[in-house]
């Protein structure tokens, strides 16, 4: 069991240099590996301190998932330059709570990260209780984010391997 | 999408430019939206969101041009901003916020 646990942490650790050899091998044309060699050292300790990794997903949901972000960011997007361009903008800022029903912390920081993409909403923070509370800002108080957040959430756990779907042990 | 003279094909030369120009709507609105909106909090939604699909419409306008390499570098330069951006959002909002709830 402990040589299994050690085993999917090598690899999830291997998986993690090989995306920042592969980010720096495209930035910088091959060059300055002995810069990167500790740097990346330094990165994967940092990592296993903070207890990050690449999270294990379902590839299945990855095609789904991409076109309902793309889909998001677009919506996103034009609803804000809409409201810059519009000659009364139409805002009503205001701080929104939402209770998140994702399970890990590693998968609400993704939540936390992504929603700030989503049309009218920008995540400011996380509040741990019971249940944890994404403190939101949003836009238009009276507009519709709820479910577009909620949307983001479900693609999430479809996506995660780590999220129970409907009730499944993770 | 290069021919052989190397000159680009008139469809490819019209959707790179509408893209370019697309791109370019998406900066010019979210910055409009930094001087017109009212509070730090939706300025960071205008520069986020615009910003975003404004670089990635730029980004999928330059592809026309480049080769398959060149243009997978500028797809992961467009991914890293955007985790960037959105990341650096969240905490720029979250410092905000910690400096409003000192006042």
């Amino acid at each position: 069991m402990i040589l299994q646990q050690g085993g999917s942490i090598f690899i999830r650790y291997s998986a993690l240099s090989g995306v920042f050899a592969l980010c720096w091998a495209a930035l910088t044309g091959g060059r300055g590996w002995w810069f990167f060699l500790p740097l990346c050292l330094l990165l994967l300790l940092w990592c296993y301190w903070a207890k990050l990794s690449l999270p294990p997903v379902r590839f299945k949901a990855v095609p789904g998932f991409l076109l309902f972000f793309s889909r998001q960011l677009i919506l996103g997007a034009w609803d804000v330059a809409w409201r810059a361009l519009a000659p009364s903008p139409r805002l009503a800022p205001q701080w929104q709570p939402y209770a998140i029903s994702l399970a890990q912390p590693a998968s609400q920081r993704l939540l936390a990260s992504m929603v700030s993409l989503l049309p009218g909403t920008c995540a400011v923070n996380i509040e741990t209780g019971q249940p944890d509370v994404l403190l939101l800002h949003v836009l238009d108080g009276d507009a519709n984010w709820r479910s577009g957040v909620a949307a983001l959430e479900q693609q999430l756990t479809l996506l995660l391997c780590d999220e129970p779907v409907h009730g499944q042990v993770p | 999408m290069i021919d052989s003279t190397g000159q680009l094909s008139t469809l490819s030369m019209v959707l790179s430019s509408l893209l370019l120009m697309v791109g370019l709507f998406f900066f010019i609105a979210g910055s409009i939206g930094m001087l017109r909106f009212p509070d730090s909090f939706s300025r960071l939604h205008a520069v986020t969101k615009a910003d975003s699909l404004g670089l990635g419409s730029i980004v999928a306008g330059l592809m026309f041009y480049g080769e398959l390499w060149q243009n997978l570098l500028l797809l992961l330069i467009w991914l890293l901003v955007l985790a960037s951006g959105s990341v650096s959002c969240q905490l720029l909002a979250r410092f905000a916020k910690t400096q409003q709830d000192k006042t």
